[in-house]
């Protein structure tokens, strides 16, 4: 958890210096792009944290029908 | 801005090592695994399988030569429907690259360094993707070169020396039929089929013509096929269907071989081609899905995403699989799947496909790529 929060405040001070020289509209958009990308990873940490489940579990439990009918 | 050129050679050394980076140690396993002894059959199967993917390459660039992936959605399929299958792209390299980080962090920890904590390996191997992205395309290619030439060189000591160890003979063959030889070239074609992720770098082919384009791109594709098949002729011949249930058969092969040149250890060599190849491997992947995600939100420039989009990609690999048996069945059975029905044949089918009949009113003026 700790090194995960340093890893976003590294991020977020990151993008501040990346869109800084910016015009006024780009630094809007970068924010919210960053942001949205920031939230997500966050959301993907939590659901691992509580549920121990990932995106990779996710596909194979959608694809392991298909891969048991194909390898078996 | 001026965008970077590559020329055949960096072309050839991306789509190289875009490959090899990771299968050379990993896929005679995963083949033989449901092909038996006739796994190097399944690699010549899969060769041939990527060869209408990389006919499929070259056809979309024939028609879009100085347009990336995404913006080629938008002008076969519109607006609304290129948008869906670029972000689907998007999460297509996003998920792929996250196995990439997974099986290079995994298989580096799980071999070379057992002792380390894993996240040490994903915050090194973040830190360098992330900072070849910041430098560019160009710097990426002519890296590409040099690690190319370290393959091929581990590639043909392996094979050189390994040649007194041959003792296991490959018979039957075909004992089963031909069903679980082109079961087993699943996983070869979807290795092989990543070199759709050249269309995102299509602008950046400048410098050519067409017809030598298409030889690079086929040329490369059949070395690699003549790479895949001798290496797992090796691995059969020498380990036998042992390589089945080992996660890096390569690298058992490579410790079983003793020369008393300048080196008497192999493995060493392997490491180096393995974590070089990975890296690079990564950082190309990484490249074109800021590159996809840049172009999709219509955003002048990449670097201000490139580390929050690092860290998610990371943070999904690293909470992946959680052992090495879950990765290599991932790796072996669920990723050809997913792969071979969205980005890597599939839809790359329906692209050709389209743009064969509508050729003659496809847009040629909507967007275009800017670096």
């Amino acid at each position: 958890m700790i090194i995960f929060s340093m890893f976003i405040l590294i991020c977020i001070i990151m993008t501040v210096i990346e869109i800084r020289p910016l015009k006024k509209n780009d630094k809007k958009k970068y924010l919210v792009v960053n942001g949205s990308i920031l939230i997500i990873s966050f959301i993907i940490f939590l659901i691992h944290e509580i549920h121990n489940f990932s995106i990779t579990n996710l596909m194979i439990s959608i694809f392991k029908p298909f891969a048991d009918t194909i390898f078996s | 801005m001026k965008i970077a050129e590559i020329n055949y050679l960096q072309l050839a050394s991306i789509i190289f090592i875009q490959i090899l980076g990771t299968s050379l140690l990993i896929i005679p396993g995963t083949v033989v695994e449901v092909a038996g002894v006739d796994g190097w059959i399944s690699q010549i199967v899969g060769t041939i399988m990527a060869l209408i993917v990389g006919m499929m390459v070259f056809y979309l660039y024939n028609n879009f030569p100085q347009d990336n992936l995404i913006i080629i959605f938008e002008k076969l399929f519109g607006k609304i429907i290129g948008n869906i299958f670029g972000f689907g792209f998007v999460i297509y390299c996003i998920l792929s690259l996250s196995t990439v980080i997974k099986q290079g962090c995994s298989i580096t920890g799980y071999i070379f360094l057992p002792e380390t904590s894993p996240l040490i390996f994903f915050i090194v191997f973040f830190l360098i993707v992330v900072y070849i992205t910041k430098v560019g395309m160009n710097a990426l290619a002519r890296t590409n070169v040099l690690v190319m030439l370290l393959l091929i060189t581990t590639f043909l000591v392996i094979i050189i020396t390994g040649v007194p160890l041959l003792n296991v003979p490959l018979k039957p063959l075909l004992s089963e039929g031909l069903f679980p030889v082109l079961k087993g070239s699943l996983s070869p074609i979807s290795w092989m089929g990543q070199v759709i992720l050249i269309t995102m770098i299509f602008p950046y082919l400048t410098s050519g013509n067409k017809k030598n384009i298409k030889t690079t791109i086929l040329m490369t594709l059949i070395v690699v096929g003549i790479d895949h098949t001798l290496i797992t002729m090796f691995t059969l011949g020498i380990l036998g269907l042992e390589a089945k249930d080992l996660l890096i058969p390569v690298y058992s092969v490579a410790k079983l071989i003793e020369i008393d040149l300048i080196w008497r250890r192999l493995d060493v060599m392997i490491m180096f081609s393995w974590v070089a190849g990975v890296t690079l491997k990564m950082s190309f992947w990484y490249f074109c899905t800021v590159l996809a995600l840049k172009q999709l939100l219509h955003l002048n420039k990449y670097e201000p995403i490139i580390i929050p989009l690092a860290f998610l990609t990371f943070v999904i690999a690293y909470y992946s699989t959680n052992n090495t048996v879950e990765l290599t069945f991932y790796l072996g059975k669920i990723y050809p799947i997913l792969s071979l029905f969205s980005y890597e044949f599939t839809i790359p089918l329906i692209m050709c496909l389209t743009l064969f009949i509508r050729r003659k009113r496809i847009s040629k003026d909507s967007k275009e790529f800017t670096p």
